[in-house]
């Protein structure tokens, strides 16, 4: 497993490095730059300003010195936020979108699985059209109607909850219902087509001979093979809800990673958008990492590759 | 069966539960009004808290509580008064002010406030270096304008003397009547500049002295938390001259951009105020909840800038048919919906007293006439032309509903062209449109802060427009305190502006902000500007 | 060689026949067929529909009427600048549903051949391929779809390349797993042993039969294609002005949801029928053509 490890961690490093290129480039491409606004300066104090981010530079040498300072970790300093470096406001406001990403999997887990076993267990009647159509809402809904229309109903005419924020432990549950709903409508069908298929084997039948009861069929032996595609999904997943994750937190006033990313890149925050990028890029292939282990420990057929 | 489905079955039944045991709480506006504490919808995040770099409305609101000038602007109606300076005299020439500070103003760390602070922190204003954005509100003094570009490099030369420690002397340039509604702006508030200094470069903008733990401020309010995204928290400053009279124990700023957001966080009782109701939900407050929103006229105006260097409109004639061809009061009572004044002048009426007589009409067949004449009777051969916006849905909904007053009345199509914000300030300020919209705020209570920017040359020029006799008649206005000479020239400059028309007014906005009645001492006044130190919370009526 | 026997009670079904029937028996496929056939047909005639039937266009302006609920000359109801939401409704639809199929159209073309010729090629080039694939896959590339139309503006060309993009990854490795699992066929081997170019073995006989899971993913990335685009709109970024689709309807409407529900409920309504339909003829068809992924 060592060598596993080892060698995806080399894998990642050119990646990186090309994903950092590709995207400086495309970013001082773009039109615009991050001191246009619109009562303009004049032109001495905007050079002032561009000169002290190092800005004023020839393109190829502003690239150079960006892959140094990445290479210590350094993601620079936020244009919009002066005074704030972009680590720190990683830090600060990655923890909250992990948060939220995690509860949103958490309900996306217990509601499509749910789905899903009650789905495969009683296949082809009205309880499976029934949950896989509810799964489905999640799917055909995008989170910006669902969103609201939850807001409407829970915070502003039950007031069970507030509008906006993230402040009580009760403000996290529309926002991850919101998210997770989507994942819960895959999750519902590969487990019932996981569940399907390993329902069918022979192992089950004989389980069934030797007059093991039903709960225990399903928990002891079937949900682990069962599980199986909805592990191997969550590594897109995870990905899906990170980005997935700008709207959610745009409708619910989150703070988190995700909206700075989105106003980065509208703000053209040069080294904040290259320090989400390659943040997000990190993560992801860590948890897929992550993932695949795991993946292998559910089924000793596999090997790592 | 039973069993099968017990366990799933079990947990969602507690989800439920839990999910419901959430019933009917207090909410945070609840508990702030027993506390004293001002929670206010400031519709983003602010991007910094020093008041010489910040530049947006978000941050300014923030740094009206956080910071004090010499003047700051009266609750009701925006006019100075006296801040850190408890006087002053002006010279009978008009150039000449001398401020007396008084002696009990103290910085938030019990530093008194002296006359050396201001030299200070203006000359940090005016750094090259610091690239101050709004270091152009301090021209009026002399040399500031040569030193802040580096024409000269000695700031003693600059109009700026500090007689002693309580005694602050500034000599203009020439006689600017204005100036002290100048001062009102955040620009010219002070800084703590030994903690400045302490934190780190006096010039650096990435300088970390507005954290909250390094914070320190002259205002009514002291910085206590600033959290990304989250809040700001303002608390009440014992060293304050005037404590005693401000009655806010706290004020949360709270970051919500969107305006949908804000307003639903405003219904389910997590604000008092937000400052502007989304466009759709104007109507609805109006009919039905009339005691919850106010809607006040601001010095804004709306706008299209004309690029007078293409063809066609570079014929004066197409320009004017395009603006009189345009119903405004169709806009302003069925698109935008929030009681906005249709503008047929650039400077809002009413402005420092000022009114523009020359009134641009609107006259759709006079417009088909004077298209035929510069050659595209009916609209025939008229060249495809592209209207410029950001994206934001008012500015949709009115250039579609003026490309098709265009096209009812005069038979000509043109495209809507939107972008986003940064690439729409890029094609703006480089005058690469056909015709874009503008808005232009007013900086301080003067016709001269929107007349100006269309002078030759000016920074704010977008258009290309260049006219002598106007930049003539604008430097006429700057260089007098006589206020009729000045309004002469003024209403003369509106005049050429309605002849040549480089820009098409539409509306003068109003503010339609959302505001709970037990909130006092809240006026609205032109500049949207709050004053903390005389709003409280009333107990609220059951 | 020689036709076999058959009684004359038996038909020879070929392997589509076969499909097709196994298609017909699930009802909730068919039911998405017809929905996504008539939906296509109402928008792709969007002009003379709003012609001779409606009576209004979709840019035409009504704004002393405003926004008023469904009624008897405006059978949907008007936005805020009194314009008719069925016709926007239909002119937005053909839209959507024109960028879905482009977007998916270059998903196909990118993916289809990436993965054939990995799949075919085999050995080192199959793997440096596919470890392509994989490590591609596990970025968040949404991220790179927003930089992409926030920084080179928003044209629709470019929109539905962006999309179509970044799904041709999952296209590219069923196909691979197709082809690999084809290669070993007998036919192949006797195609080979004749002689046959490569070139010629791929495309006249590995391809068609990858008609199978070709036309079972395609449908199901047609509408994650359509909720990417809606998912752009809601930031501002997709389809603009003077065009419409169903992802900006939808997001004006749900602004503006509590005062004028019609807005949203109509275009939400239409999305996520052509959705459902979609996915459930998309899981139909993997039913009816035996089709098995790799990965969902």
């Amino acid at each position: 497993m060592i060598r596993f490890v080892a060698r995806r961690f080399l894998e990642t490093i050119p990646v990186l490095f090309i994903l950092a290129t590709v995207t400086f480039f495309m970013m001082h491409l773009a039109p615009g730059g991050p001191f246009s606004s619109e009562k303009r300066a004049s032109k001495e104090v905007r050079a002032r300003m561009e000169a002290h981010y190092g800005l004023d530079k020839p393109l190829f040498q502003q690239y150079l010195l960006q892959m140094k300072h990445l290479l210590h970790g350094d993601l620079g300093p936020s244009f919009k936020y002066p005074g704030q470096t972009v680590n720190e406001i990683i830090a600060e406001t990655f923890p909250v979108s992990a948060e939220l990403g995690l509860e949103a999997l958490l309900v996306a887990l217990l509601l499509g699985l749910l789905a899903g076993m009650v789905a495969a267990l009683k296949q082809n009647t009205f309880w499976d059209h029934f949950s896989m159509s509810l799964a489905m809402t999640g799917l055909c809904l995008p989170t910006f109607v669902m969103g609201p229309l939850l807001i409407s109903l829970f915070a502003l005419h039950l007031e069970w909850c507030n509008a906006e924020g993230w402040f009580f432990p009760r403000d996290r549950v529309l926002p991850a219902l919101t998210l997770g709903a989507f994942y819960a409508a895959y999750v519902a069908r590969l487990a019932r087509g996981g569940l399907l298929e390993v329902l069918r084997q022979d192992f089950i039948r004989t389980a069934q001979a030797k007059g093991a009861g039903p709960a225990r069929i399903l928990f002891r032996h079937a949900l682990r093979g069962g599980m199986l595609p909805v592990v191997s999904f969550l590594g897109p997943a995870i990905a899906g809800l990170l980005t997935g994750s700008f709207v959610v937190e745009t409708i619910f006033g989150i703070p988190g990673l995700g909206r700075f990313f989105v106003t980065a890149a509208f703000n053209r925050d040069y080294f904040m958008i290259m320090g989400a990028v390659l943040f997000y890029a990190v993560f992801v292939i860590a948890m897929n990492l992550v993932v695949d282990i795991v993946l292998v420990w559910l089924n000793p057929k596999l090997r790592f590759e | 069966m039973i069993s099968r489905l017990s366990f799933p079955a079990t947990v969602l039944f507690l989800g439920i539960l839990l999910f419901c045991g959430c019933g009917r709480r207090q909410t945070l506006v609840e508990i702030a009004n027993q506390v004293q504490q001002f929670r206010v919808g400031n519709g983003g995040d602010p991007s910094g808290l020093d008041p010489q770099i910040a530049t947006g409305q978000i941050e300014h609101d923030i740094m009206l509580a956080l910071y004090e000038g010499l003047v700051y602007g009266d609750a009701k109606d925006g006019s100075p008064r006296p801040g850190v300076a408890e006087s002053w005299d002006i010279s009978p020439d008009n150039l000449v002010y001398t401020f007396h500070l008084r002696k009990s103003a103290r910085w938030s760390n019990g530093d008194p406030v002296t006359a050396r602070d201001f030299y200070e922190s203006y000359h940090r204003m005016l750094l090259p270096s610091l690239a101050a954005q709004y270091s152009y509100m301090l021209y009026p003094v002399a040399n500031a304008e040569a030193f802040n570009l580096g024409k000269i490099t000695n700031f003693d030369q600059v109009g700026f003397k500090v007689l002693d420690d309580y005694t602050l002397q500034l000599t203009l340039h020439s006689p600017t009547p204005y100036l002290l509604k100048m001062m009102i702006h955040n620009s010219w508030d002070p800084v703590p500049v030994a903690t400045i200094k302490k934190c780190g470069e006096f010039d650096n903008r990435s300088n970390p002295w507005t954290r909250p733990e390094n914070f320190v401020g002259n205002g009514p309010f002291v910085l206590k938390e600033w959290r990304m995204n989250s809040h700001v928290l303002a608390v009440k400053n014992p060293t304050y001259w005037d404590a005693s009279h401000v009655r806010l124990n706290s004020i949360d700023f709270v970051p919500e951009e969107s305006y949908d957001a804000e307003e639903r966080m405003f219904r389910s009782g997590q604000l008092h105020t937000i400052r502007t109701a989304p466009q759709s939900k104007v109507d609805f407050y109006r009919k039905n909840k009339p005691n919850l929103i106010n809607i006040y006229p601001i010095l804004t105006t709306y706008f299209y800038y004309l690029n007078v260097t293409r063809p066609p409109l570079n014929d004066k004639r197409v320009r004017l048919a395009l603006g009189m061809a345009i119903d405004r009061r169709a806009i302003t009572e069925t698109v935008t919906r929030a009681g906005e004044i249709p503008a047929f002048c650039f400077t809002p009426p009413g402005t420092a007293g000022f009114t523009a007589k020359a009134h641009l009409r609107e006259d759709p067949a006079e417009a088909r006439r004077l298209l035929a004449e510069a050659g595209y009777a009916d609209g025939k051969n008229f060249p495809e032309i592209k209207l410029l916006y950001n994206t934001l849905q008012n500015h949709k909904a009115i250039a579609e509903a003026v490309q098709e007053m265009w096209r009812k009345n005069l038979n000509i199509e043109i495209t809507l062209k939107n972008v986003e914000w940064k690439v729409y300030l890029d094609e703006m300020n480089h005058t690469n449109y056909d015709i874009c919209r503008g808005g232009w705020g007013a900086d301080y209570d003067d016709p001269g802060t929107f007349l100006d920017i269309n002078i030759t040359g000016s920074g704010n020029n977008s258009t290309g427009w260049s006219n002598a006799e106007y930049d003539r008649l604008c430097r006429v206005a700057a260089g007098t305190g006589d206020t009729a000479a000045r309004y002469e020239a003024y209403q003369k400059a509106e005049e050429i502006l309605r002849d040549e028309e480089p820009i098409i007014p539409i509306y003068v906005y109003t503010n339609p902000r959302l505001i709970l009645p037990n909130v006092k001492g809240w006026y609205p006044n032109l500049l949207d500007s709050p004053d903390y130190r005389s709003i409280y919370l009333a107990p609220e009526t059951p | 060689m020689p036709t076999p026997n058959l009684q004359p009670d038996e038909k020879s079904a070929s392997f589509w026949q076969d499909a097709w029937h196994r298609l017909w028996k699930n009802k909730l496929a068919i039911f998405g067929l017809l929905v996504v056939i008539v939906l296509s047909l109402l928008c792709f005639l969007a002009a003379p529909l709003c012609h001779f039937v409606i009576g209004f266009s979709y840019q035409q302006q009504n704004l002393t009427l405003g926004p008023v609920g469904p009624n008897h000359t405006h059978w949907l109801g008007t936005d805020p600048l009194g314009r008719d939401l069925l016709a926007r409704l239909l002119y937005g639809g053909q839209i959507s549903l024109m960028i879905g199929l482009l977007a998916t159209v270059v998903s196909l073309v990118i993916g289809v051949t990436y993965g054939a010729v990995s799949g075919f090629a085999g050995g080192k080039v199959d793997m440096v391929l596919m470890r392509s694939v994989d490590i591609l896959y596990a970025l968040p590339y949404t991220i790179f779809v927003i930089l992409l139309t926030v920084f080179f503006g928003q044209n629709i060309i470019l929109l539905f390349v962006a999309i179509g993009a970044v799904q041709w990854l999952t296209m590219a490795r069923i196909v691979r797993g197709q082809v690999m699992a084809i290669k070993q066929q007998e036919f192949v081997e006797a195609a080979r042993a004749l002689g046959l170019r490569r070139r010629r073995i791929l495309f006249r006989h590995i391809l068609p039969n990858l008609l199978g899971p070709i036309i079972v993913f395609a449908t199901l990335t047609l509408p994650e294609v359509m909720l990417l685009e809606a998912f752009l709109s809601f930031l501002g970024l997709g389809v603009q002005a003077p065009h419409s689709s169903w992802g900006v309807l939808i997001k004006e409407g749900a602004e503006m949801m509590e005062e004028y529900p019609w807005l949203l409920t109509y275009p939400a309504v239409a999305m996520a029928l052509t959705l459902f339909s979609l996915n459930f003829l998309g899981d139909g068809l993997r039913d009816a053509l035996d089709v098995r992924g790799s990965k969902d």
